[in-house]
Parts: structure tokens; sequence; C-alpha cells
């Protein structure tokens, strides 16, 4: 006995048997999930390869043994019946977030290319199941020509709405047209093709033309009774939930109940019980609460416990290694070609006939290409009912595996990152604009204060903008959420800030969106936004103590503009700022920026320039008394400048003891105050960590604005400065 | 009239049209006869001093995707097989139907089968590359992998 039979006690517990293949299933899936994810793959392509790798593909064909011992064939029964209820959930859940708003009020170009983009691949996947039935498929009952090219036009034509939300959303593309047109589309193909496919079963299984004018007619006659009789049902339970503030468990078991009976309905009428589910939810009213909590009450387990059970049902029915020849292959390439070529090719050229410029038409064509789960859905259908055979059932998952996997890097390319941003830049004007990335609610109060003081309250051309970052959740991936995005004024992260800036009368555009790089994503938003400084706390980093860790760090030598992080110690409004000048850019943006609060703020500032023994020190003197006079050399300064000179052998503890005079220091990163990456990146920090009142570390990129022609500095004039030393 | 209703209803009559062509031709074609499913195997020849046969049987597997078969026989090989030739109707004396005949072949290998098209009892008859693996069988079909009858077709899984 080896340890696979030692562990399934040879396999005579059923129960340890099913526990163990679920247990296996689930770790390779979610390992697979997150490995995809990490290479910036929808999580599916991961969960969808973890599947057909646990089949004959793969663990069947390198370890036979262990793969006859974990999963034997009397048990796959078992695994077929949990998928099942897995997918029956699954439909329930895409038809419950199917939002009718997506598909009404779209324009004419949306329903032109959804549309198109059914009909094209629909009609070249009949056409290409002309010159694979006589080569693929048998002589058998089921497959009849009529079958087999509407099932092959209907696997063709699918798109997988839920994985292509989350395409749109980790990239941002959701608001942009291509975007909005997208998601239209897929909605639009989402009903389309599982109407579609209820046709063709219906098709399949008829036994003449009066059985199959019969299904149609039930069928016809169950959609009007779910529309006329349980909708309004439905809007009374939702009522009751509304009374009852709350999903109670007799609800939640009324839900099930009904998800289960639609789908025994339409699997007895011939036109297969995911229909009745998928039906059921988009008859639930939409945009409530409701919905959302039934949602969560049945996605994690539906998407993280039924799918992945699905996923490899679908893989043990997978045999790769039936493709042993070269014919075999070339006909796969032919499926692939012919997918792409209708989806792709038909989005594309609607899009373009539509007026839509060439890029764009073919990014929406990628993206309309992608098939996903939805895909492995429709297959195993067909499979089960005998329409195709098992080396077209292989040939289309690698299709829909293909299809899904060549999405993101071929929308790269086509449609660059750089190149939706440069259509998403935002002219702020000529005021001074602050970014301000909030992640914990409590760190925005001060620092839109900050901003207030930084910005000027008189000046009419500033722009303050708030960012709350969403990190993306695993459920994402099957969720459509693009319509139901929570407004970003409504985010409670920000309500602090908000709160704080209405009480104050601060203009500040609150700005949302799901970011699977936080720092990338607050770099490229300052970008977008042609904001002129960043100005963002800090949290420790949950492996060491630094402040200027983590994300921080990323921002400041990732951006391309001006960055300052503050450190808060409870000084609501500073009155009295100091800044070490050692004579860096950086330095000088410290003095910008005390600059700007000295004339929006009436703040007073001190310049402290600290000298070592043994140095020179007239030049450097000089240079710090001549960037204090091109900073502050406004005529209407109301608060006068102090220039200090201070000797010292540690100019940290220079700095440290002068601080105790201050509420906020201004501080330019530099190797000699611990600020900037050493050796392997290590920064001894030892100033921001002792200086007791605030602190303000800032970075000077500049790149940006120099490129837009906007002066950094200001040309040098007299101003009044007095010298202390 | 706007562009894209032009684009829309060029589209639906292309597809309309399409479709009702390439569902009137192909209505007249007749894919590979289905061998699918789980066979017994009889001996139609006896063993003599002069005839060796292969000791297979008495079950078989077929698993098949059109052209492409992979035959298991029970004590036996595992077996790729392609139809090679379009199948030939040849009469039967004395019968109004004919009998269907099929050539497999691999490399080495080729299984010659007679049947009823559409039929569950086949002649088959396989030559191997040694005499001790040939042999000529009666072959009758228990199980259907794509069954006529039920909704639903699990059997053997095609090939």
């Amino acid at each position: 006995m080896n340890i696979f039979d030692a562990l399934l006690q040879g396999g005579h517990n059923p129960v340890l048997l099913l526990i163990v293949q679920v247990g296996l299933i689930l770790a390779l899936s979610r390992a697979l999930g997150m490995l995809a994810s990490r290479l910036r793959q929808p999580q599916v392509v991961g969960e969808m390869l973890a599947g057909i790798m646990l089949g004959p593909s793969l663990l069947g064909w390198i370890f036979p043994h262990a793969s006859a011992v974990i999963f034997p064939p009397a048990t796959v029964p078992y695994l077929n019946v949990l998928s099942q209820i897995g997918v029956i959930f699954f439909l329930f859940l895409v038809g419950l977030e199917l939002d009718p708003k997506l598909i009404r009020n779209r324009g004419h170009a949306a329903v032109v290319i959804s549309h198109v983009s059914i009909l094209a691949p629909f009609l070249l996947g009949s056409m290409l199941a002309l010159y694979l039935y006589t080569r693929l498929f048998n002589h058998a009952p089921h497959m009849q020509f009529r079958s087999v090219a509407l099932f092959m036009g209907a696997s063709m034509s699918i798109t997988a709405f839920p994985v292509l939300a989350r395409i749109l959303t980790e990239r941002n593309l959701h608001k942009t047209k291509v975007g909005a047109v997208t998601i239209t589309c897929a909605a639009v193909d989402d009903v389309t093709a599982w109407c579609l496919l209820a046709f063709v079963i219906g098709i399949a299984r008829a036994e003449g033309m009066r059985s199959g004018l019969i299904t149609a007619g039930l069928a016809l006659v169950y959609v009007i009774v779910m529309y006329f009789i349980v909708r309004p049902f439905l809007r009374r339970l939702q009522l009751v939930y509304e009374r009852q503030q709350g999903l109670s468990q007799t609800m939640v078991g009324i839900m099930l109940l009904m998800v289960l009976v639609s789908a025994y309905i339409t699997e007895v009428i011939g036109i297969h019980a995911l229909f009745g589910a998928f039906l059921l939810g988009a008859m639930m009213p939409k945009g409530s609460r409701f919905v959302r909590t039934i949602t969560e009450k049945l996605e994690d387990f539906t998407v993280v416990f039924l799918l992945p059970i699905f996923f490899a049902y679908t893989g043990l029915k997978t045999r790769i290694g039936i493709l042993d020849n070269g014919e075999m292959w070339f006909y796969c390439s032919l499926i692939i070609f012919v997918a792409c070529l209708g989806k792709f090719g038909g989005s594309t050229l609607a899009a373009r006939a539509c007026g839509i410029g060439w890029r764009e038409s073919g990014a929406i064509g990628i993206l309309m290409n992608t098939r996903g789960l939805m895909e492995l859905v429709i297959l195993n259908v067909g499979r089960e009912l005998g329409v195709i055979t098992d080396a077209v059932f292989a040939m289309m998952v690698i299709m829909a595996l293909v299809t899904t996997a060549l999405t993101t890097p071929i929308l790269q390319l086509v449609y660059p990152q750089k190149r939706m941003e440069e259509e998403q830049i935002v002219d702020t004007g000529g005021g001074y604009s602050v970014l301000i990335p909030v992640s914990f609610p409590a760190s925005g109060p001060p620092l839109v204060q900050l901003a207030n003081a930084i910005t000027g309250s008189d000046n009419q051309d500033r722009h303050i903008f708030a960012l709350y970052l969403k990190r993306p959740v695993d459920r994402d991936a099957y969720r459509f959420g693009i319509d139901q995005e929570e407004a970003p004024e409504k985010i409670e992260a920000l309500q602090p800030l908000l709160s704080e800036a209405k009480a104050h009368k601060i203009p500040v555009t609150p700005v949302a969106f799901t970011s699977r790089d936080v720092a990338s994503d607050i770099a490229r938003t300052a970008r977008l936004r042609n904001v002129d400084l960043i100005l963002m706390g800090f949290h420790n980093p949950v492996y060491t103590s630094s402040i200027l860790g983590g994300t921080v760090h990323r921002v400041m030598t990732g951006s391309d503009n001006d960055v300052a992080i503050y450190v808060d110690r409870g000084v609501a409004a500073p009155r009295n700022i100091l800044i070490p000048y050692l004579g860096s850019k950086h330095d000088r943006l410290a003095m910008e920026l005390a600059g700007r609060m000295a004339r929006n703020a009436q703040v007073s500032v001190t310049v402290l320039h600290v000298v070592q023994p043994g140095r020179a020190e007239g030049e450097s003197a000089i240079n710090a008394k001549a960037a204090t006079d091109r900073v502050f050399n406004d005529p209407t300064q109301p608060m006068p400048v102090t220039m200090r000179t201070m000797k010292g052998d540690s100019p940290v503890d220079v700095v440290v003891e002068q601080a105790k005079e201050f509420d906020l220091v201004i501080i330019g990163v530099a190797e000699e105050w611990g600020l900037e990456s050493q050796l392997l990146g290590f920064r001894a920090e030892r100033i921001a960590q002792d200086v007791a009142c605030s602190l303000l570390i800032v970075r000077k990129h500049g790149r940006f604005r120099a490129a837009r022609g906007v002066p950094t500095e200001k040309p040098a004039e007299q101003q009044r400065v007095g010298v202390d030393v | 009239m706007h562009r894209a209703t032009i684009v829309y209803i060029v589209m639906i009559i292309a597809c309309a049209g399409g479709l009702w062509a390439v569902l009137s031709y192909g209505g007249t074609l007749t894919p590979p006869e289905d061998l699918a499913g789980k066979w017994t195997l009889t001996p139609a020849t006896a063993a003599g001093p002069f005839i060796r046969l292969a000791p297979y049987g008495p079950g078989m597997t077929v698993d098949q995707s059109g052209r492409f078969l992979q035959i298991a026989f029970e004590n036996g090989p595992r077996l790729d097989f392609r139809l090679g030739q379009p199948a030939e109707m040849l009469p039967v004396p004395g019968k109004d139907e004919p009998v269907e005949r099929l050539e497999l072949t691999n490399s080495g290998w080729i299984l010659k089968a007679w049947g009823k098209p559409g039929g569950d009892e086949w002649t088959m008859w396989l030559v191997g590359p040694e005499d001790s693996q040939s042999g000529k069988w009666m072959a009758k079909r228990v199980v259907r992998t794509f069954a006529p009858s039920s909704k639903t077709a699990e059997g053997t899984g095609g090939h």
C-alpha cells in the first residue's frame, strides 16, 4: 500500500475520498489562481489550468496510479453533482447581477457591436462545423448537423462577462468609452448567448418538429410566468427584507428553493437547468441591498468552494492527450483562429463601422474575445448532451483557455496603458494642485488642512484631490460590480477628510477606484490629474518600522510629481516652520512649500543651515541665503523669514534639538538626514523618528512639470531676510 | 438612415442568409459511422494448428471523435486508429439493406469492420504486425457513448 492508498484507506471510504479530492482541488485552484493574478492574468485562467492539471491531461498522464487512486471513475459522479449545483448557483449569481441599465440607453453603437459580436462568431462557428463535421463528429443521434452547427455557433459567440468586468476594473478602463461600450456589449451577449444556448439545447433534445415546438412553447410560457408572476413576488420579498432590515434564514431558504425549482422546471421543459437559474437571477429586483445581501450570502461558497470543483470536473473530462497528431492540432488551431476571427474580427469591424477609432475598436474586439468560465459551462452542456465529441471538447477547452489568457497581454499591446492615460489627462488649469491619497480614514483631516495651507484658501484655481484606492477582492473576478461601484463621495475611508473639508469650506474632489498596485496608481493618478504635489501620510509597513518604507517609498521613488510625506504629531495648524537646508533640489521644494504656507496661512519660517566643523561655510551659507531669497520674494509676504546657521558634528542632532522650538519641520530627503536609501536600501531615519514635532518629508521630482513647461523655480529677487547666527 | 442601423441590417441579412446556406448544405453531409461505446467480442474463427488468434477480449472499448478512434481491447493493446477511406456500402446477396465497410489504419495495424449502419452488431477483423496479434470477432455493442434515446449521454466518452 503506497502513500495514496494509505491516505485514502484504499478508497473504501467515499466520504474520506471526497474530502481529499475537494481539498486537493481547492488548494491547487487557489494556488494557481493567485499565481495567475501575479502574472496579471484573470484568476479564472489559473483555476481552469488547475482543473486541467488534475485530470488525465497531466496528473493522469504523469502519475496514472495516483490519479486512479485519488479520482477513481466511481467517484467522479459525486464531483459532477457538486459541480452542477455550483454552476446552477453561479448562473443564478450571473443573472442576479445582470443589470438592465447596462443594456438600456447605451446608444446605437453598443447595440450594433453587441449584436454583430454574437452574429459574426455564430455564423463563422456554424461554417466551421461544415468543415469539421465529417472529420471530428460521429454519426450519432444527437450529432445531427443542425445541432452541431448551432452549438458550435453558440459556443463561439460567448463572452465571459465576469472576467471581462474584472479586466476592465483592474485596468481602470470601465469608465472610458471603450469600457462602457464593451461592458454593454458583454451584457447583451450574455443574455443572448444563454437564450441561444437554451434554443440549441431544445433543438438537440427535440425528437422531431412537434417536440421542438412544444419545448419552445413551454419555454416561452415559463419566461412569461417568471416575468408576470415570479418577478412581482420577488419584489414583495424585497419589501419584506427592507421591513425586517435583514435577510432571515427563512428567506435565504426560500431563495435557494426558488433557484432549485426554477432550474428543475427548465430542465424538465428541455432547455437545461442552468437557464432556469439564470432566468430567476435576471428577474430579481436590481440595484438593491436585497440583491447584494443574497449575492454575499451565496457568492463565497459558490465561487470559492463549488466552482473549482466544476473546473476540476471539466479537467477530469478534458483529455488533451487525445490530440496526439498534427492533424488534430491543426483542427484545434483552426477552432482558435475562427473563434478569434469571429469575436475579435466581428466586434472590431462593427465598432469601426460605427465610427470608433481603429485602436479603440481593436481593444473592444480583444475584450469581447474573452471566454473564460462561461465557455466551459457551455462546453459541458454540449458534452453532456452528446452534441460534441471528446476531441472537440478538448479543443474548445484549449480555445477558452487561450482566448482568455491572451486578452490582457494583447490588450496591453494594442491599447497600452500609456495611451489610455494620455486620453485621461485632466487639465487642472494654472492653480496649484495637490493629490491626497488616503489609506486610513483618520489621516485625512490633518492632510486636507495641510493641503489647504499649501494651496491657499483665497486661490480659486487650486485643486485638491482626495484619492482612495480600493484593493481588488477575489470575488470581483466573478462580479460585474461595474455600475455598482460606490460613488467616491460616499466612500467611508474618505468621510473624515471630506467632513473636515466641508467644515472649513475647502474644495476637494474625491477620486476612487480599484487598484492592484497602489503605489503605481497613486503616481499614475498624480500624472493624469496634473497635480503639483502628492501629499500623503505614512503608516508603518507590516515587517519594518520604517516611515519611508513600503508604499510610501515606492511613491517617493516612482512618481514623476513632487511628493510630501506628512508625519503627523498632533499639531493642527502649524505656526512655526523649520527648514533644515543643505542645498539640494529637495530642500528648495521644502522652501517652496514653506513659502506657500507662509503666504497662505501666515506662519513664520526659519531656514536652518547646518555646518559641520572643519568645512567651509562661506559658499554654502551664500547659497542658502540666495535660495531663501528666491523663494521668499513675494512683496506681500507678511512674515519675516529667519535664517539660522548652526555648527555641529551631527547635523541630525542639531535639527532634532532645534526642532523642539517648532510646530513643523519641512525637510528634503537627503542621505545626511538618513532619509535617502543607502546600502541595500537601508535608511537610518533617526531624524524622522526623533523629531518631536510634526514632519513633512519632501522629495522633488519636477520631471512632469518641466515637461509641461511650468517653471519650477522663480527668478531671484531681493527679499528681506533676517540672518540669525 | 443611421450608419449603425445600416451595419446592423446588413449583418442580420448576411447572418440569416449565411446560416440558411450552412444548414442547407450541412444537412447533406454524413459524418463517420459512430462506433463509440463498450463492446463484447466473440471470436468468429476458431483457432487451429495453422490459425493463431490474438487472445484479446472479451471486452472492447471504443472512444471515437469522428475519424479518430482509440480502441482498447481487454487483455490486449490500446490502439489509435484513423478512418482512412470513406466508408463503402456493400450489397449483401439476398438482403435489401447493404452493409457498411470501414477500414481503420494505424502504423502496422488495420481494422476492418462490417455492419449495418447505425447498428450494434459488427464483424471486426484486426490485422496486426504479427499473426498472433490478429483476429476476427463478432462484436456486439453493449453501451453506446452517444445514446440515441436518453436525453443525456454519459458513457465511455468519445475519443
